[in-house]
C-alpha cells in the first residue's frame, strides 16, 4: 500500500527492513548532534520483541557513538607529509623514487638488474684471464712452448 | 588552499580538483587537506598505532599522488579511491605481519577515556573497555564498518562506494553488526559469574 506521495509506507516493509531504516534514522540524528531522537515505534509494524531488540540496538548505537571518537594526526605530522609531496621540502632519493610511476620503477629495477649482471659478467671474464695470466708466469719457460735459442 | 596562481581551490568539489591535480600540485594539495585526517583515523583503528598510522597513511597519499593521472572516477568517487588504496595497504599490513586482522583498539581507547572529562566515573570507563574488547572479537568488515560510520562519520552511501556494496546492503550489514555486537556483550556479562565463581 502506498501514501499518496507514492513512497511506500513504514508499515508495509518487513520487520527487519523497518529495523534497518529506524537505525540508520538515529544514526543520522546521532551524527547531526540530536540527543532527543524519537524512534516512533508507532509508525512501524512491529511485535514487542522486535520493538525491543530495536531498542536495545538504538542503545549501543549511542554507546558507540560515545566510544569511538576519532584519532588526529599530529600537525607536525600533515604539515610535513604536505610538504613531501608538494612542497618545497628537500626531495630525497627515496622521495623521488616513490614519486616515479610504477612502471618507471620497474623499468629502473629492469636496467639495474641488467647493468649489474653485465659487471658482474665482465669482472668474471676479468678475473679469469688474470688468473690465467698468473697461471702462465709460473709454469717453467719449457712448458710455455718457447723455442730453444738457436 | 591557494595555488601558486592564486587560485582559491577550497570550493572545488573532488572531481574538479582531480582534473586540476594533474597538472597543479597545490589541488592534489587540497584534497590532501580534505583526507589526511579522515585516513589517518581509519588506519590508526586499523593498526592500533601511531607509527604504523604515520606509515600507511604517507604511503596511502603517495601512491595517490604518484597514479592521479591515471585515476579515472567511474563510479568510484575519490574519496573511496582512497579508502580503497588504505584498505589495501593495511591489509597487506597485516599480512606482512601475520597478525590476527582484528582492530587493537585498546592502545587508542587508553587514551581517548584517558582524555575524557574526569567526572567520567570508572564504571562508565569499564563499560567502554568491555565494548571495545567486544568490538575486537567481530570479523574485520563489521570492524570495518563501525569505524567508516563512527569514526570517520562517512554516510551508507559513501561507505558502499568503498566496501564494493549496495547502500541497502550497507544498511543491512550495520544491523547485523550491530546484532552480533549485542550478542558478545550478552555473552560476555554471561560468562562473568561464572568466572566470578571459579575465582
Amino acid at each position: 500500500m502506498f501514501s499518496p506521495d507514492g513512497m511506500q509506507n513504514a508499515q508495509d516493509k518487513q520487520p527487519d527492513q523497518q529495523i534497518e531504516d529506524l537505525l540508520a534514522a538515529h544514526l543520522d540524528a546521532l551524527m547531526a548532534g540530536q540527543a532527543d531522537f524519537d524512534p516512533q515505534f508507532t509508525r512501524y509494524d512491529l511485535t514487542p520483541a522486535k520493538i525491543a531488540e530495536a531498542t536495545d540496538l538504538l542503545n549501543l548505537a549511542t554507546r558507540l557513538r560515545e566510544t569511538l571518537v576519532p584519532v588526529a594526526p599530529s600537525e607536525t605530522y600533515v604539515n610535513r607529509l604536505k610538504r613531501e609531496l608538494i612542497g618545497d621540502q628537500p626531495v630525497t632519493l627515496l622521495v623521488r623514487w616513490r614519486k616515479l610511476p610504477a612502471h618507471y620503477q620497474l623499468a629502473a629495477k629492469l636496467g639495474g638488474l641488467t647493468l649489474t649482471a653485465g659487471l658482474l659478467l665482465l669482472a668474471s671474464r676479468r678475473a679469469l684471464t688474470i688468473l690465467d695470466a698468473l697461471q702462465h708466469r709460473n709454469q717453467p719457460e719449457s712448458d710455455q712452448g718457447l723455442s730453444p735459442a738457436s | 588552499m591557494a595555488a601558486h596562481n592564486g587560485q582559491d581551490y577550497s570550493t572545488a568539489d573532488d572531481s574538479e580538483l582531480v582534473e586540476l591535480a594533474r597538472d597543479d600540485q597545490a589541488a592534489f594539495g587540497e584534497l590532501y587537506e580534505r583526507y589526511v585526517k579522515k585516513i589517518y583515523s581509519y588506519i590508526y583503528f586499523r593498526t592500533g598505532n601511531h607509527h604504523d598510522a604515520e606509515d600507511l597513511t604517507s604511503r596511502v597519499f603517495h601512491r595517490a599522488f604518484l597514479h592521479i593521472e591515471t585515476y579515472v572516477e567511474r563510479g568510484v568517487p575519490f574519496q573511496a579511491w582512497l579508502y580503497r588504496i588504505a584498505h589495501n595497504l593495511v591489509a597487506n599490513w597485516h599480512r606482512d605481519r601475520n597478525r590476527r586482522k582484528v582492530i587493537p583498539l585498546d592502545e587508542f581507547i587508553a587514551a581517548g577515556l584517558r582524555s575524557e572529562a574526569p567526572e567520567d566515573t570508572t564504571e562508565s570507563q569499564e563499560e567502554k573497555e568491555r565494548l571495545v574488547e567486544a568490538i575486537r572479537r567481530l570479523p574485520e568488515e563489521r570492524q570495518q564498518l563501525l569505524i567508516l560510520k563512527f569514526v570517520d562519520k562517512l554516510s551508507n552511501q559513501e561507505i558502499g562506494e568503498i566496501m564494493e556494496r549496495s547502500e541497502g546492503a550497507i544498511k543491512s550489514l550495520y544491523h547485523r553488526t550491530l546484532l552480533a555486537l549485542r550478542d558478545e556483550l550478552t555473552a560476555e556479562q554471561q560468562s562473568e559469574p561464572t568466572r566470578q565463581a571459579d575465582e
